[in-house]
C-alpha cells in the first residue's frame, strides 16, 4: 500500500480517537456539572419553601435555621461557580452544550441571590451580599475584580456572598438587572443593592463592606 | 466550534500527520537503517578544504583527511584570501607533502569550491569545511552508493563537536535528530541539502552542472536542488561521520540560520517548479510543502507559548498588586485549574511527547549515541525547553533579514566558509 494512504488511515485513526475522547470528556464534565445545578436547584427551592413558611405562615422554621440553611447554599454555588469558571476557560470541542448548562446555572445563581437576600431582610443577618457583574471579552479589569472577591471571601468567609455573574449571557433576567441597575460597563458590583461601577480596589470594596458592618473582621 | 479551536486541530493534524509518515518510512526501513553499500573499487577522491581565516581549526580538518582510512585520496585546501595564520600552517603540510595548497583572493565558499574543482583529479569531490572533522571511515563508507550511476551525491551524517555550551548541546540534539531524518529522507528520494561538512559529489555532475552558485546564500541547497533538477539522486550514509563545530555563541547562530532560512527562502523561490510537482515525488509532492507549513506551525506555536506565559505573568502582578501574596489564593487557584480534569488537548499532549520521546530513542539509536544517552540527558532537556522558541526566534530573524535586504546584496561574501 502507498505510504501517504497508510499515513492517512493511521493519522486519521489516532486523530479520530483524539476528537472522540474530547467529546466524551466533556460529556462526562458537563454531565457532572449538570447533576450538581440539578442539586443546587433543590436546595434553592427547600430554602425558598422553609422561607414561605416563615414569611408567610409564621411557621416555627426559625431565622437560626435559615441562615444555616443560607450558608450551605452560598457554599454549594460558590463551589460550582469556581468549577464551571475554570471549564469555561479550558479547551473544549463542544461548546454548544457548555453555553446551555451555563445559562442555566445563572439563573440559578440570581434566584440563590435573591433568597439569601430576602432572608437577610427577614432574619436581620449579618452577612454582605456582592452581586458581580464581569465579562469574558473587553473586560481588562475582570481577573482583578476577581481576586479581589476571591481574597474577601476567603478573609471574610460565612460574612459575605458573592454571586459572579456573565453579564454578556443571553437572559430576559441578565436583560432586567442591567437595566434596573444600569449596567453598562464592566466589572459592576452591586454591594448590598449599592451599584458601583468600574473596577472598585482592595481598599474600596473594604470601606463600603464596612459602611454596612463595622463589625466585620477587615474593617479593624 | 470556535475558529480558534478549529486551527489547533488543523495543526495538530498536520504535525501527526508528518510524525506517522516518518515513523512509518523508519518502520519500512528499520533493517537496512545502517546498511551501506560495500564499495568494490576506489577510484581517486579529492577532498576540498575551502578556508577562510581557521587558523583554530584548519589543522585538525587537514589531520582528519590524513586520517581517512581510504587508500586513494588527494587532500586539496583552498585558501579564499585569509588574513590570520590559515596560509602558514597550510604551508606546513604542503612541505611535507601530503596536501595541495591553491591560494586565491577572498570570494566566498562557492568560489572557493569552484576553484578548488578546476584543479581537482578525482573521480568523486568530496567537500570539508574547515571547522569540521572527518571520522576515519566516512569516505569509504560513503564511495560504495557511487557504483549506482544514477548517484550524484552522497551525504554524511554530521554530529556537533564537543558541545559546551546551552547553545551548542542544542544544536548536538537537533544535528541527532537530523541524522536520523536525513537517512529517512534517503530512503524517499527527497534529500535538498547537501551539507559542506563531508558530502561526496561525482566530479562529472558537477562539471555538468557548472559547479556551485557563487551568488546563493546556501550554495549547498542550491546544487542539491539542481542535482535533483538534473535527475540525479543523492543518498545519505548514516555511517559516514564529521564532526563539526557548531556556532557556540547567539550571535553566531544568529548568523547561521539567517544565511540557512533565507537561502532555504531564496532556492524555494528559485525551484518553486519543484512545488507540488509529482515528477519530484516526495520531495515535490510532500517534503517542500510541508517545510513551509512547519515554519507557519513553529511560528504559531512560539507566539502561543510567549501569549501565554505573558498572559499567564500580566494575570499574576495584577493579582499580586490586587491583593498582595497569598498562599491560600495561589493554592486555591492551582487546584481549581487541576479540577478541570483532562481534554482533547490532554490526549493530544499524550500522543505527541509518546511521538517524541519514540524519535528521541531512534534518532539515537540510528545516530549510534544510545550509550551516551545518561550523559547527555540534560542536552534533551535543554532541546525540549528551548528549542522551539529559538529556532522561531532565528526564523524571525531570517524573515526580517529578508524583508529588509536590498535587491542589490544577496552574496554573503567571505562569512560561509
Amino acid at each position: 500500500m502507498n505510504i501517504f494512504i497508510k499515513t492517512t488511515i493511521v493519522t486519521t485513526a489516532i486523530f479520530a480517537i483524539g476528537i472522540i475522547v474530547g467529546l466524551w470528556l466533556g460529556q462526562e464534565k458537563v454531565s457532572v456539572f449538570e447533576s450538581e445545578l440539578t442539586s443546587l436547584r433543590g436546595s434553592i427551592e427547600n430554602t425558598e419553601l422553609q422561607f414561605l413558611f416563615l414569611d408567610v405562615l409564621g411557621s416555627n422554621v426559625s431565622c437560626t435555621y435559615l441562615l444555616k440553611q443560607a450558608n450551605d447554599l452560598s457554599a454549594e454555588s460558590e463551589n460550582l461557580a469556581k468549577q464551571i469558571e475554570s471549564y469555561e476557560t479550558s479547551d473544549k470541542i463542544d461548546e454548544s452544550s457548555f453555553k446551555q448548562l451555563k445559562s442555566s446555572y445563572t439563573t440559578l445563581l440570581i434566584k440563590d441571590w435573591l433568597t439569601l437576600e430576602k432572608i437577610k431582610k427577614t432574619c436581620n443577618a449579618t452577612y454582605e451580599t456582592v452581586l458581580y457583574f464581569y465579562s469574558n471579552n473587553n473586560c481588562s479589569r475582570c481577573s482583578e475584580q476577581a481576586v479581589v472577591l476571591s481574597y474577601l471571601k476567603q478573609k471574610l468567609g460565612e460574612n459575605i456572598m458573592t454571586f459572579a455573574i456573565d453579564g454578556n449571557i443571553e437572559l430576559n433576567v441578565i436583560s432586567a438587572l442591567r437595566e434596573a441597575y444600569s449596567i453598562d460597563v464592566f466589572p459592576t458590583l452591586i454591594i448590598n443593592g449599592g451599584v458601583h461601577k468600574g473596577y472598585v480596589n482592595l481598599s474600596q470594596t473594604k470601606e463600603i463592606l464596612c459602611d454596612y458592618n463595622k463589625n466585620l473582621t477587615i474593617c479593624n | 466550534m470556535e475558529f480558534e479551536a478549529i486551527l489547533l486541530l488543523g495543526m495538530m493534524y498536520f504535525m501527526l500527520y508528518c510524525s506517522v509518515f516518518w515513523l512509518l518510512v523508519y518502520y519500512d526501513k528499520r533493517k537496512v537503517m545502517k546498511i551501506d553499500p560495500i564499495p568494490t573499487r576506489f577510484p581517486l577522491v579529492s577532498i576540498l578544504i575551502p578556508v577562510w581565516n581557521a587558523e583554530d581549526t584548519i589543522r585538525a580538518a587537514i589531520d582528519s583527511c590524513i586520517a581517512l582510512d581510504y587508500p586513494n585520496k588527494e587532500i586539496i585546501v583552498i585558501n579564499d584570501g585569509s588574513t590570520d595564520k590559515t596560509k602558514e600552517i597550510c604551508e606546513e603540510y604542503v612541505n611535507s607533502d601530503k596536501i595541495t595548497l591553491l591560494n586565491k583572493t577572498n570570494g566566498g565558499k562557492a568560489s572557493a569550491m569552484n576553484f578548488g574543482i578546476k584543479h581537482a583529479k578525482g573521480e568523486y569531490v568530496s567537500c570539508l569545511d574547515a571547522d569540521s572533522f572527518f571520522r576515519p571511515n566516512a569516505l569509504i563508507q560513503m564511495i560504495g552508493y557511487f557504483e549506482d550511476s544514477a548517484v550524484g551525491a552522497v551525504t554524511s551524517s554530521m554530529k556537533v563537536y564537543n558541545p559546551r555550551n546551552w547553545i551548542q548541546m542544542i544544536q548536538w540534539v537537533e544535528y541527532i535528530f537530523a541524522i536520523y531524518l536525513r537517512r529517512l529522507m534517503h530512503f524517499m528520494n527527497c534529500l535538498y541539502v547537501i551539507p559542506g561538512p563531508g558530502s561526496t559529489y561525482r566530479r562529472d555532475v558537477l562539471l555538468e552542472l557548472g559547479g556551485f552558485d557563487e551568488h546563493s546564500l546556501t550554495e549547498d541547497m542550491d546544487i542539491a536542488f539542481r542535482i535533483q533538477k538534473a535527475g540525479y539522486r543523492i543518498t545519505n550514509s548514516i555511517n559516514a561521520e564529521v564532526d563539526t563545530i557548531a556556532p557556540d555563541t547567539l550571535r553566531g547562530l544568529i548568523k547561521q540560520r539567517i544565511r540557512w532560512y533565507a537561502g532555504f527562502c531564496d532556492n524555494s523561490v528559485k525551484y518553486k517548479s519543484f512545488f507540488l510537482n509529482p515528477k519530484y515525488g516526495t520531495l515535490g509532492l510532500f517534503v517542500l510543502p510541508t517545510s513551509f507549513i512547519w515554519v507557519g506551525v513553529l511560528l504559531a506555536s512560539s507566539i502561543t507559548l510567549i501569549y501565554n506565559v505573558l498572559e499567564i505573568l500580566i494575570t499574576t502582578t495584577k493579582a499580586y498588586l490586587a491583593v498582595g501574596f497569598d498562599l491560600n489564593l495561589v493554592l486555591a487557584k492551582i487546584s481549581e485549574m487541576l479540577a478541570v480534569g483532562p481534554t482533547y488537548i490532554t490526549w493530544f499532549a499524550v500522543i505527541f511527547l509518546l511521538i517524541s520521546v519514540l524519535v528521541i530513542y531512534l534518532g539515537l539509536k540510528s545516530a549510534g549515541e544510545m550509550i551516551n544517552f545518561k550523559q547527555k540527558y540534560k542536552f534533551y532537556a535543554l532541546h525540549l525547553v528551548g528549542y522551539t522558541i529559538l529556532i522561531s526566534l532565528m526564523w524571525f530573524f531570517a524573515l526580517s533579514y529578508l524583508a529588509v535586504r536590498g535587491k542589490s546584496e544577496k552574496t554573503w561574501k567571505g562569512t560561509t566558509i
